[in-house]
């Protein structure tokens, strides 16, 4: 796989909210405000850079038994000190993010990403990688971010938009509204991919360790 | 490939993960010495301008370390060093709990309100106690929260908002060397005569306002507000103030749950001797009931001079 199309993948054909579906709390969770998306875009981005060389630069001694704790030990490790440098130098991107920030431990997308790749593959190849995912995870959020604040609350980053305001459709940044923009997105970059999003056992992160012997519930 | 010995390969999990354990300590050690202290900085500014919201007139506020006498729910009292007044944190229960920050000015007018968390019903109370609000705003300037009008519909939230309030001003009051006039705190459910004797044996009794007295010690009323009533209590003192007992009816709170609290010999005997209230140790599972008891007797302690003057 080349270089370039290592990053490339992470924004369309394998959009890890859109085709791996992973990451989906913080997704429905920031996507009421395009700031808060972009800031927990990068947010996560880093932590899944950071992550990702790390647990790549250790793949080779991470003994196999042991390598989901050594996982989450380096991922909360990069996840707090994300948490404390933003807390002292963009205190107003700390309390937008909230608890979310630190959920960023248990986002699918990181620990995914590092069982599914960095655990096999070289320090540059997983840093490409995680860079990719990182700009689908943003580019999506940001998408997502748009439709529900402008058609929902009117305003587009906190600049009241003239003629929307007026007529808004406040579900959209309730939880319900937030799932019907997800499911459309899935089947359209389902569409534009060619490919189904992945809802199957063998492609959910967990699957090596899944207690339910990889058949659904 | 390293050539992998048995032995590695039974040690290398703890090894790795401890090794991993370490470094990733230290980064977060280093990153905690170099940020904690501009976030300290700013949660302090971020307090002090917080103060500033609801006294606009203050400066160089100065905590004040002794809350003792002031009505239980004041946890946190500041004073302007500049004498333009207080500002107390007052912990509230409308429908759910709330804090709200009180300024009083020198004149014993409410100077700013601001409630900085709260859990009210998100359309009733919650727009109730929002900023600006035609309640909030109500609020500011008077001496007296009976004369500001609740909102129907919000009772809980308005009742607690202005009880806040009068807590906060009576802290005030206290503060600047007043005294508070002591509301009637009727006895509590099933305490007579003969449970009065059984706390301090051998005493005779006079009822006065708030409690008993007699030459042997004092028993004084004191009530908070619990999970679904009112929780009221009995307290004796010796002669010299030490705390005898106590008697607390809980019988109103919820069932199964804090209705027995009052009943639980465990809880109860805690309070035999004891001089610090915060230190004894709650029903588990009756969290709300048992703090009401132990704020109803700080109250309780807080009215023991005024019931011992009393006629």
């Amino acid at each position: 796989m080349s270089k370039f199309s290592l990053v490339s993948k992470g924004i369309l054909k394998e959009n890890p909210v859109l085709v791996l579906v992973l990451g989906t709390c913080p997704t429905l969770a920031m996507t009421i405000s395009v700031t808060a998306s972009i800031g927990m875009g990068i947010a996560a981005t880093l932590v899944l850079l950071g992550s990702n060389i790390f647990i790549s630069l250790l793949r080779k001694i991470i003994p196999d038994s042991v390598r989901i704790p050594a996982y989450i030990v380096v991922i909360a490790g990069f996840v707090s000190v994300v948490q404390m440098l933003v807390h002292a130098y963009f205190p107003d991107l700390y309390n937008a993010l909230g608890v979310y920030l630190p959920l960023i431990v248990v986002n699918c997308i990181i620990l995914g990403r590092a069982e599914m790749f960095a655990s096999k593959n070289s320090v540059v190849d997983s840093a490409l990688d995680g860079l990719g995912m990182g700009l689908g995870f943003i580019v999506t959020l940001v998408v997502m971010s748009t439709i529900r604040e402008v058609f929902g609350a009117g305003t587009f980053a906190g600049y009241t938009i003239p003629f929307l305001s007026k007529y808004t459709i406040p579900i959209l940044v309730k939880a319900p509204g937030g799932f019907f923009v997800f499911g459309l997105m899935i089947a359209l970059a389902a569409r534009f991919t060619g490919t189904k999003a992945n809802t199957d056992c063998e492609s959910c992160p967990g699957a090596g360790g899944c207690g339910m012997d990889k058949k659904e519930a | 490939m390293n050539k992998k010995t048995s032995l590695w390969t039974k040690i290398a999990p703890v090894v790795v993960l401890t090794g991993i354990c370490v470094v990733v300590t230290a980064a977060l050690a280093l990153t905690n010495s170099k940020t904690a202290p501009i976030i300290a900085d700013r949660e302090r500014s971020a307090q002090d301008s917080a103060k500033k919201v609801v006294l606009r007139a203050g400066a160089d506020f100065e905590a004040v370390t002794d809350l003792k006498g002031l009505p239980p729910a004041v946890i946190e009292a500041t004073k302007a060093g500049n004498g333009a007044g207080y500002v107390l944190t007052v912990k509230g229960r409308g429908y759910g709990e709330f804090i709200v920050m009180v300024g009083v000015g020198a004149d014993s007018k409410v100077a700013g309100v601001k409630v900085t968390t709260q859990n009210e019903t998100a359309d009733i109370g919650g727009k109730l106690v929002a900023d600006g609000s035609e309640f909030m705003q109500n609020l500011v300037g008077i001496t007296d929260p009976k004369s500001v009008q609740g909102v129907s519909g919000a009772t809980l939230t308005s009742n607690g908002m202005k009880a806040a309030v009068k807590a906060a001003l009576d802290a005030a009051v206290i503060l600047s060397g007043g005294t508070v006039e002591v509301p009637v705190v009727p006895a509590p459910e099933g305490f007579n005569a003969d449970k009065a004797a059984a706390m301090i044996p051998g005493a005779t009794f006079t009822e006065v306002k708030g409690g008993m007295k007699s030459d042997a010690g004092t028993i004084v009323y004191g009530e908070a507000q619990g999970m679904e009533s009112v929780v009221r209590v009995a307290v004796a003192f010796d002669k010299d103030g030490t705390m005898l007992g106590i008697y607390a009816y809980t019988g109103r709170e919820t069932e199964y749950v804090g209705d027995t609290v009052g009943e639980d010999a465990k809880f109860i005997d805690q309070f035999k001797g004891a001089s610090d209230v915060d230190k004894i140790q709650a029903v588990s599972g009756a969290t709300i009931t048992s703090t009401a008891v132990k704020d109803a007797v700080k109250a309780a302690i807080a009215n023991l001079e005024t019931v011992k003057g009393a006629a």
